[in-house]
C-alpha cells in the first residue's frame, strides 16, 4: 500500500519537502487570483446584489470544514484499524485548521445572512449541524491535550471523530431533509450547479485555494509534529543518561 | 480473525449503530424544535394551532399591503394550493418580495390570522449576474417562476 | 474617487463584506504564522542539540539523510 511506504517519518518529511514549495505557490496563485476575481471581476448577483461577494469566502470556508473533517475521520480509521503511525499527527494536526474553517463559515455565514434573510442566525438543521461541527472539532482538539500520553489522547480523539462523523452527510444533506432558512445545494447537485459561470469560476478557484491552503499547513504541521516526536526523543535519552 | 479485521468490525459496527440512533432521534426531534408548517398544514393539522410555529412559503403576488401606520405590513403566505393572511409589525428584509420564499415565526390568532413576530426571507439557490437578469427582463424572456441559473 | 467609494460600500453592503473578507484573510495568516512559529522554533532546537546523542539506536529516524528544509 501506497500508505506504508510513508510510515517512514524520514521518507515523508523528504517527500513533504519536496512537495511544499509547489503547494505554497499553489496556494498562493490561486488564493490571489481567486481574491481578485471575486472582488473585482465576478458580477453582483441579481437577487443579492454585491452581498453575493460574501459567498467566495463562505462558501470555501464552509466546503473546507467539511472536507478537512472527513480528512480527520479517515486518519482516525487509519490510526484506529490499520494502525498507520502518521494518521494520528495527521488527525490532530488538521484539527485546529478544520475549526478555523467552520469557525469562519459561521461568522461569515451570519454577516451574509443578516442583510439577505434578515437575522445573524436561525436554528434550523443546516445552521445548528454546522455549529454541531464547530463543537466536535473543539472536542478533538481538548481531548488531544487532555491526555499526558499523546498516543492514549489521539486514541480517543480519532474515537470521537469517527463517532462524529454521521454529522457531516447530515450537513450536506439538512437543507433536503428538512425545511430550512438555507436555500439548497447551487454546486453540488444532481443536475448541475445552479451558479452562473461568471460567479462558478471565482467560487471553484478559491475553493481549490482553500484545499491547497489547508494541504500546505498540514504538511507543514505534521513536519513540525514529527520534529517535536524527535525533541522528545531526545529528552527522554538525555533523562535515560542523567 | 485478525485482530485487525475484528478493529475493522468493531468500528464499523459502532458507526453503524450510531447512525441508526441518530437518525431515531432526528426523526423524534425533527417536529419538536420550533414546528414547521405550511399554509395547508395550518388548514389540516392540529398541531399547527399551537403557539409558535414557523410558517413557511410563498408571498402570494399582489398581496402585500403596507399598513397606513408605516409599520405594519400584511401579507398572503401560499404554498399554491392554499394560502393565509399574515401580519407583521416591523421592517422587512431586503429580499422580500412577492412571489419570493418567506419564512415566518408566529401564532395563528382566532381569527384565523397568522400573527408573526419575525419574518425572514428565504431565497433560492439560483445564481445570476445582474446584467444577465436586466437584460432577459428587457427582452421579455425572464421567468420568474422557472429561472434556472444553468440555462443562462 | 467615486468609483472607489463605490467599492467600498459594496451596494450598501459594505459593512457586511469587508468584516468577512477582513476575519477571513486575519484567521488564515495567523494560521500560517502560528504553524510557521512552532516550526522555526523546533528546527532550531533541533539544530541546537544535533551533537547530543551521536551514538543513537538505529530504530530513531535516521536524520542525516534530510535534505534542508524548506
Amino acid at each position: 500500500m501506497i500508505l506504508d511506504y510513508f510510515a517512514n517519518p524520514a521518507r515523508f518529511l523528504r517527500l513533504a519537502n519536496a512537495v511544499l514549495p509547489w503547494c505554497v505557490s499553489a496556494t498562493v496563485i490561486l488564493l490571489g487570483v481567486g481574491l481578485y476575481m471575486a472582488l473585482f471581476v465576478a458580477p453582483a448577483d441579481y437577487q443579492q446584489g454585491e452581498s453575493v461577494r460574501i459567498m467566495y469566502v463562505h462558501v470555501p470556508a464552509a466546503w473546507m470544514a467539511m472536507f478537512v473533517y472527513t480528512n480527520i475521520a479517515i486518519a482516525s480509521a487509519l490510526s484506529l484499524i490499520w494502525r498507520h503511525p502518521l494518521a494520528d499527527l495527521a488527525a490532530s494536526a488538521s484539527a485546529p485548521i478544520g475549526a478555523a474553517f467552520t469557525f469562519l463559515a459561521l461568522v461569515t455565514g451570519s454577516l451574509w445572512g443578516k442583510p439577505m434573510w434578515g437575522t445573524w442566525w436561525v436554528w434550523d438543521a443546516r445552521l445548528t449541524s454546522v455549529l454541531i461541527l464547530f463543537f466536535l472539532y473543539l472536542g478533538h482538539m481538548a481531548i488531544t491535550w487532555a491526555f499526558d500520553n499523546p498516543a492514549r489522547g489521539a486514541k480517543s480523539a480519532a474515537v470521537l471523530a469517527l463517532v462524529g462523523f454521521v454529522n457531516v452527510p447530515i450537513i450536506k444533506f439538512s437543507v433536503d431533509w428538512w425545511n430550512t432558512l438555507h436555500q439548497p445545494a447551487s454546486v453540488f447537485r444532481a443536475g448541475g450547479p445552479t451558479i452562473h459561470p461568471d460567479m462558478l469560476w471565482p467560487l471553484l478557484i478559491m475553493g481549490l485555494g482553500y484545499s491547497l491552503f489547508y494541504i500546505t499547513l498540514l504538511l507543514l504541521r505534521i513536519k513540525s509534529e514529527l520534529l517535536g516526536a524527535r525533541l522528545r526523543t531526545l529528552d527522554s535519552l538525555r533523562q535515560d543518561a542523567a | 480473525m485478525t485482530r485487525k479485521r475484528r478493529r475493522l468490525y468493531m468500528v464499523g459496527g459502532g458507526m453503524l449503530i450510531l447512525a441508526t440512533a441518530t437518525a431515531l432521534i432526528l426523526t423524534a426531534f425533527s417536529d419538536n424544535i420550533v414546528l414547521f408548517c405550511s399554509p395547508t398544514d395550518i388548514q389540516n393539522k392540529a398541531t399547527c394551532a399551537k403557539a409558535d410555529i414557523r410558517l413557511g412559503g410563498l408571498v402570494e403576488e399582489e398581496s402585500l399591503d403596507r399598513g397606513a401606520d408605516g409599520v405594519t405590513v400584511s401579507f398572503r403566505v401560499t404554498d399554491l394550493s392554499n394560502s393565509i393572511p399574515v401580519t407583521y409589525k416591523g421592517i422587512l428584509p431586503d429580499l422580500f418580495r412577492e412571489g419570493q420564499g418567506v419564512v415566518t415565526e408566529g401564532t395563528v390568532n382566532a381569527e384565523g390570522v397568522f400573527v408573526a413576530r419575525e419574518v425572514l426571507a428565504k431565497h433560492d439557490e439560483n445564481y445570476i449576474p445582474k446584467e444577465v437578469s436586466d437584460a432577459l427582463k428587457a427582452s421579455g424572456n425572464w421567468h420568474e417562476e422557472t429561472k434556472d441559473a444553468k440555462d443562462y | 474617487m467615486d468609483a472607489f467609494q463605490n467599492f467600498l460600500e459594496m451596494g450598501n453592503y459594505g459593512s457586511y463584506v469587508w468584516p468577512s473578507y477582513g476575519l477571513s484573510a486575519f484567521i488564515m495568516i495567523w494560521l500560517v504564522m502560528s504553524t510557521l512559529r512552532r516550526l522555526r522554533a523546533r528546527e532550531q532546537e533541533l539544530a541546537r542539540r544535533q551533537g547530543e546523542f551521536p551514538s543513537r539506536r538505529s530504530s530513531s529516524p535516521d536524520t542525516s539523510g534530510d535534505p534542508a528544509s524548506s
